[in-house]
């Protein structure tokens, strides 16, 4: 993995690894006191200053506190909004800051941005979460056991393509080419596959629980002992598949074509 | 002997698409592109590609991302992906599960006009961010009581 100067992150783990540290330390800070393992249980400042708050009349009336209360509920109110702020000042700063720009994660000389043009890329296990890789030439590339979880790949060409054992939950990539691509054992979960081509491709064992393959082109794919259950398939092109023994618990298959497939329902 | 002479022509052919648009920026492309584009693809992208349509996507926004990067380095090696991926797409079409969304364009158009194309939708200028929707558009010109 390489290191780019200029506000570019050496890996999208670091970066998110950072932000956590940041969110952390904004919790910490507010609330530092509250694990003292002091013999005198030390209060943290808010609660000290919530404490040594007189019994204003007004005060808290627009929270649903009377003058004059302290309740457990005023406490649990402040804490709530303490956090929050603490939690959304450090994504806050990222936002305001408009001159930051992207970060670019490369790996293995393959610079993973949309268009990207990492054909046969060596990507095996690679956190690629949340990416846009929308339009990327990965034909041929090994993916295997990579973290694509939220990922976009609209568009993208993953043709010849090794996934196994991907994790590809929530994965977008409507109008992308998996043709004769290996995708077993690939966790597809919810993913948004419309008009995907997947002609030829090996699923056997993958999870598509939930995952949208409307107009897909599924010809000659192999599903075997795939969950399915709750995919749709409105339109696809099942022809010559094979389903045999997959899970098809609450599957609609409306509209498809299942010319030659095995083990798909004959009841649509 | 015939293979050593072929070797250097095939990487320099390769290299070629790997180095991105050799006619950024050149004024001479940029009218070729400019007529390349309104004979051929203005009928799907919009006149001028300033006039984006349903019908296919705003070229304009190729570069969107390669745009916000500030270093120059990773700025070129950035566009030279996107140039990769846009002669890729014009030659070969949009071809998705047997549908044509766009015919390949090999054969009917030169390289050199393809990267013309390129050179003259990076001159086009960028649409300005919408601050009103049709719906306060049309509250402005229908204000009810």
């Amino acid at each position: 993995m390489t290191t780019l100067p200029h506000r570019v992150a050496a890996a999208p783990n670091a970066a998110h690894g950072h932000a956590h540290r940041e969110a952390d330390n904004g919790i910490n800070s507010c609330t530092a006191d509250t694990h003292s393992s002091a013999p005198v249980r030390r209060q943290p400042v808010w609660r000290m200053a919530l404490a040594r708050w007189p019994a204003m009349p007004g005060v808290g009336v627009g929270i649903g506190v009377g003058a004059g209360m302290r309740p457990r509920l005023t406490a649990a109110l402040w804490t709530t909004m303490l956090a929050t702020l603490c939690l959304a000042l450090p994504a806050a700063a990222q936002v305001v800051n408009g001159e930051a720009a992207p970060e670019v994660v490369v790996i293995n000389g393959c610079h993973l941005w949309p268009y990207a043009q990492c054909a046969n890329a060596d990507l095996r296990g690679a956190n690629l979460v949340g990416k846009d890789l929308h339009g990327a030439d990965l034909r041929g590339a090994r993916l295997m056991r990579a973290n694509l979880r939220s990922a976009n790949l609209a568009g993208a060409l993953l043709d010849g393509a090794d996934l196994t054992g991907a994790m590809a939950y929530a994965l977008n990539a409507p109008g992308a080419s998996f043709r004769q691509a290996v995708l077993a054992g690939i966790n597809l979960e919810t993913s948004r596959l419309m008009r995907a081509d997947m002609e030829g491709a090996d699923l056997r064992g993958a999870s598509l629980e939930a995952a949208r393959l409307n107009l897909a082109n599924l010809d000659g794919a192999v599903l075997v002992d795939a969950d399915l259950q709750e995919a749709k398939f409105w339109g696809s092109n099942l022809k010559n598949a094979n389903l045999e023994r997959a899970i098809l618990r609450f599957t609609i298959f409306p509209d498809a074509n299942l010319e030659g497939c095995k083990g798909c329902p004959t009841d649509w | 002997m015939h293979r050593l002479l072929i070797l250097p022509l095939l990487l320099a052919a390769l290299s070629a698409y790997a180095d991105g648009n050799p006619s950024r920026g050149d004024a001479a492309a940029i009218a070729l592109g400019g007529q390349v584009y309104q004979a051929n693809c203005a009928r799907c992208h919009g006149e001028q590609a300033t006039q984006p349509s349903a019908e296919a996507p705003d070229l304009r926004r190729l570069d969107n991302f390669c745009q916000q990067l500030k270093a120059p380095a990773l700025h070129a090696r950035c566009l030279q992906d996107v140039d990769g991926y846009f002669m890729m797409a014009v030659n070969s079409g949009k071809v998705r599960a047997g549908i044509i969304y766009m015919p390949p364009w090999r054969g009917v158009l030169t390289t050199q006009e393809i990267w013309a194309v390129r050179s003259f939708i990076e001159t086009r200028p960028l649409a300005a961010p919408r601050l009103n929707t049709s719906v306060d558009t049309e509250h402005q010109q229908h204000p009810q009581h």
